[in-house]
C-alpha cells in the first residue's frame, strides 16, 4: 500500500490534470495532427500524452511539493531544506532550460519548423523568472510554472519529431528507470 | 566582414570574461568555506594526532592509513599537504586545478581530427567546458566545496583525463611524433590514474589497454613504448589501491548486511547514481546524440565512443563500491560532459544555426552556476 502510495501522491492526480492542457493544445498547434483520421489523431494524442507525463514524472515531482500551502514566505527565512529544495527547483536552469532551447534549435534549425509557439512559451519562463527572484512570495509557485512552461516546450518539440520513435521510446526507458528507483 | 569579425572579437572576450567571473566567484567561494568534517582529521598526523608539521608527518599519515582505512594514497598524501599548506593556498589550488580541469575538457573535445576550432571559438568550448562542471555536479559542496571531496574527485579527474587525451591522440594522429619525454612522464602520470579512485582509476586502464588495441590492429600501427608504461603503471596504481589492506580493516566496520542486502543496496545505488545524480548529463547526452547521430546523419568520433565507454565502465564501477555515489559520479559526469561538448562542436560545424541555442543555454547555465555557488557559500560558509 505504501508503495502504491509512493508512487501515486496527491500531487500527481494534480499532474493527471496537468497533462490535460498541453495534450488539448497540441491538437491546435501540431497541423500534422490535425489534419489526420480519428483513430490515428488519438494514437498520436496518446503519445504525447505519455511523452509528457514521462517527462513531468520526472521533471516536476519536486514542484508539486513546493504547491504545499505555508510554502509562500521570503527567500531570507528559508531553513537549510528548504534552501536545498530552492536549488532542485533551479532545475529550470540546470537541464529543463537547457533541454528546453535545444529541442527549440533542432525544430527549428534541423528540422525547419515553424517555432512561434516554442518561442513563446520560453520567453514567458524568461521573464517570469526575475519576477520569482525579485518578489520571493512567489519564488515556489512562480518556479513551479517556469518548469511546467519548459516542460511544455520540450514536450511540443519532441513530438514534432516522434516519428521516428526512437528518440521517444529512448526518453521513456530513461523515465521508467527512474521509476523503478523510487521501489528501493 | 569587418563586423563579423568585431562580432567574433565580442564573442570572445564575453567568453574569457564570463571565464574569469565564474573563476573569481569560485575562488570566493573556496575562500569562503573553512576546512571541515575530513579535514580536520587529514591536518593532524593520523598516528600520533598532533597536526601536521611537515612531509615525514605526511607520509607516515599516509602508510599508517594505507595499512587501516584505505587505498587513495597518493590522493590523500596530495590532500594533507594542501590542508597543511593553509586555507588560501588549497582556494587558489582548488581554483587551478578546476580551470586546468575545463581546459583538458575542451582540449578533448576538439581533439579529433575533424573537430579543430580556432583558437577563438576553442575559449568558448572552454567557458562552456567551465559552466558545465558547476551546473552539472550532483553535490557541488562535498565534490567541490568541501577540501577533502575536491582533492579525492576534482583533481584526480585532472590527471585521469589528461592522461586519456595523451592516450587518444594517439589513435587520432597515429603517424605523429610522441610528446616530449612521454616515457618518463607517462610512468608517474599512469600510476596516479590508476591509483586515484576506485571506479575511473581502473576504467581508464581498460580504456588506455583498448586504445592500445586499437592502434595496432586497426591504425595497423606500432605501439611505442610509453603506451605500454602508461597501461601497466595505471594498472598497478589500480591493483594497489583496491587490495590496500586498510579497505578491508575499513569494510569490517561498514558492511555489516547479508549477501542479497548487500547486493540491494549496491544496485539501488547505481540506479540513484544514473536516475538522480547523472540525469542532467544523461538526458543532455542522448538529446545531443540524436540530434547528431539520427537527425544531422553525422558519425560519432573516436573521442566520444572511447569516452562514452569508460563513462559505462567507470558507471557500472559504482557497483563494487557503492559508497557516496553523488561524489563518485563526479568523474562520470566530466566524462559525458566532454562528450557532450565534442557533440556540440560537431553539431555547430554541420548546422551553423544552432549557435545562438548554445549561447542562450550557456548564459543560463553561467546564472545558475553563480546561484548555487552564492547559495552554497552562505550555508556552509556562513554558519561554520
Amino acid at each position: 500500500m505504501s508503495m502504491i502510495t509512493k508512487i501515486f501522491s496527491p500531487y500527481h492526480l494534480v499532474f493527471a490534470a496537468l497533462i490535460l492542457l498541453p495534450w488539448a493544445l497540441a491538437v491546435f498547434i501540431i497541423p500534422e495532427t490535425a489534419q489526420q483520421g480519428m483513430l490515428r489523431r488519438l494514437r498520436a494524442l496518446l503519445r504525447m500524452a505519455l511523452l509528457f507525463a514521462a517527462f513531468s514524472f520526472v521533471l516536476t515531482k519536486a514542484q508539486f511539493q513546493s504547491l504545499i500551502p505555508g510554502s509562500f514566505r521570503p527567500i531570507s527565512s528559508l531553513s537549510r531544506t528548504e534552501i536545498e529544495l530552492a536549488q532542485l527547483l533551479l532545475l529550470p536552469y540546470r537541464y529543463h532550460f537547457e533541454l528546453a532551447v535545444m529541442l527549440t534549435g533542432i525544430h527549428s534549425c534541423i528540422l525547419n519548423k515553424k517555432s512561434t509557439v516554442l518561442y513563446a512559451l520560453l520567453a514567458t519562463g524568461l521573464l517570469l523568472t526575475p519576477v520569482c527572484f525579485f518578489f520571493p512570495g512567489l519564488y515556489h509557485p512562480g518556479m513551479f510554472v517556469i518548469s511546467y512552461l519548459y516542460i511544455c516546450v520540450i514536450f511540443f518539440a519532441t513530438i514534432s519529431y516522434s516519428r521516428k520513435s526512437f528518440p521517444f521510446w529512448l526518453f521513456l526507458a530513461a523515465v521508467v528507470v527512474y521509476r523503478i528507483r523510487v521501489l528501493f | 566582414m569587418k563586423k563579423k569579425n568585431n562580432t567574433q572579437k565580442l564573442k570572445t572576450y564575453l567568453s574569457a570574461l564570463s571565464l574569469l567571473l565564474l573563476a573569481a566567484i569560485e575562488l570566493l567561494y573556496h575562500l569562503k568555506i573553512p576546512f571541515q568534517r575530513d579535514d580536520l582529521w587529514y591536518a593532524t598526523n593520523l598516528v600520533t594526532g598532533a597536526p601536521v608539521s611537515g612531509f615525514a608527518d605526511i607520509l607516515q599519515s599516509q602508510l599508517w592509513h594505507y595499512f587501516n582505512w584505505g587505498g587513495r594514497s597518493i590522493t590523500h598524501t596530495i590532500l594533507q599537504t594542501v590542508i597543511w599548506l593553509g586555507e588560501p593556498f588549497a582556494a587558489v589550488c582548488n581554483v587551478a586545478v578546476t580551470v586546468l580541469l575545463a581546459f583538458v575538457m575542451s582540449k578533448t573535445a576538439t581533439s579529433d581530427r575533424d573537430q579543430k576550432v580556432t583558437s577563438s571559438d576553442f575559449i568558448s568550448v572552454f567557458a562552456g567546458a567551465f559552466a558545465l562542471i558547476f551546473a552539472m555536479i550532483s553535490d557541488l559542496f562535498l565534490t567541490l566545496g568541501w577540501e577533502s571531496g575536491c582533492v579525492n574527485y576534482v583533481y584526480s579527474t585532472l590527471w585521469i583525463l589528461t592522461f586519456l587525451l595523451v592516450y587518444l591522440r594517439s589513435i587520432q594522429y597515429p603517424d605523429a611524433a610522441p610528446l616530449k619525454g612521454c616515457a618518463f612522464w607517462m610512468v608517474p602520470l599512469g600510476l596516479i590514474t590508476g591509483w586515484s579512485n576506485e571506479n575511473m582509476g581502473p576504467a581508464a586502464f581498460c580504456i588506455s589497454a583498448l586504445i592500445l588495441l586499437y592502434r595496432r590492429r586497426i591504425c595497423r600501427k606500432p605501439i611505442p613504448v610509453w603506451m605500454y608504461l602508461g597501461s601497466a603503471t595505471s594498472l598497478l596504481g589500480s591493483i594497489l589501491m583496491i587490495v590496500a589492506p586498510g579497505n578491508f580493516v575499513r569494510n569490517q566496520f561498514t558492511e555489516n548486511q547479508s549477501f542479497w542486502r548487500s547486493v540491494l543496496v549496491r544496485l539501488s545505488s547505481l540506479l540513484r547514481g544514473a536516475c538522480d545524480y547523472l540525469l542532467p548529463s544523461v538526458l543532455i547526452f542522448l538529446l545531443l546524440a540524436i540530434m547528431n547521430y539520427l537527425l544531422l546523419r553525422k558519425l560519432p568520433g573516436l573521442t566520444e565512443l572511447f569516452l562514452t565507454g569508460m563513462a559505462m565502465l567507470a558507471f557500472g564501477a559504482l557497483f563494487l563500491s557503492p559508497t557516496f555515489p553523488s561524489r563518485t559520479a563526479f568523474g562520470i559526469m566530466i566524462l559525458l560532459q566532454t562528450v557532450n561538448l565534442s557533440l556540440i562542436v560537431r553539431s555547430c560545424k554541420a548546422c551553423g544555426k544552432m549557435r545562438p541555442y548554445f549561447t542562450v543555454a550557456y548564459t543560463a547555465l553561467w546564472i545558475y552556476d553563480i546561484f548555487i555557488c552564492l547559495m552554497s557559500a552562505l550555508w556552509y560558509g556562513g554558519i561554520q
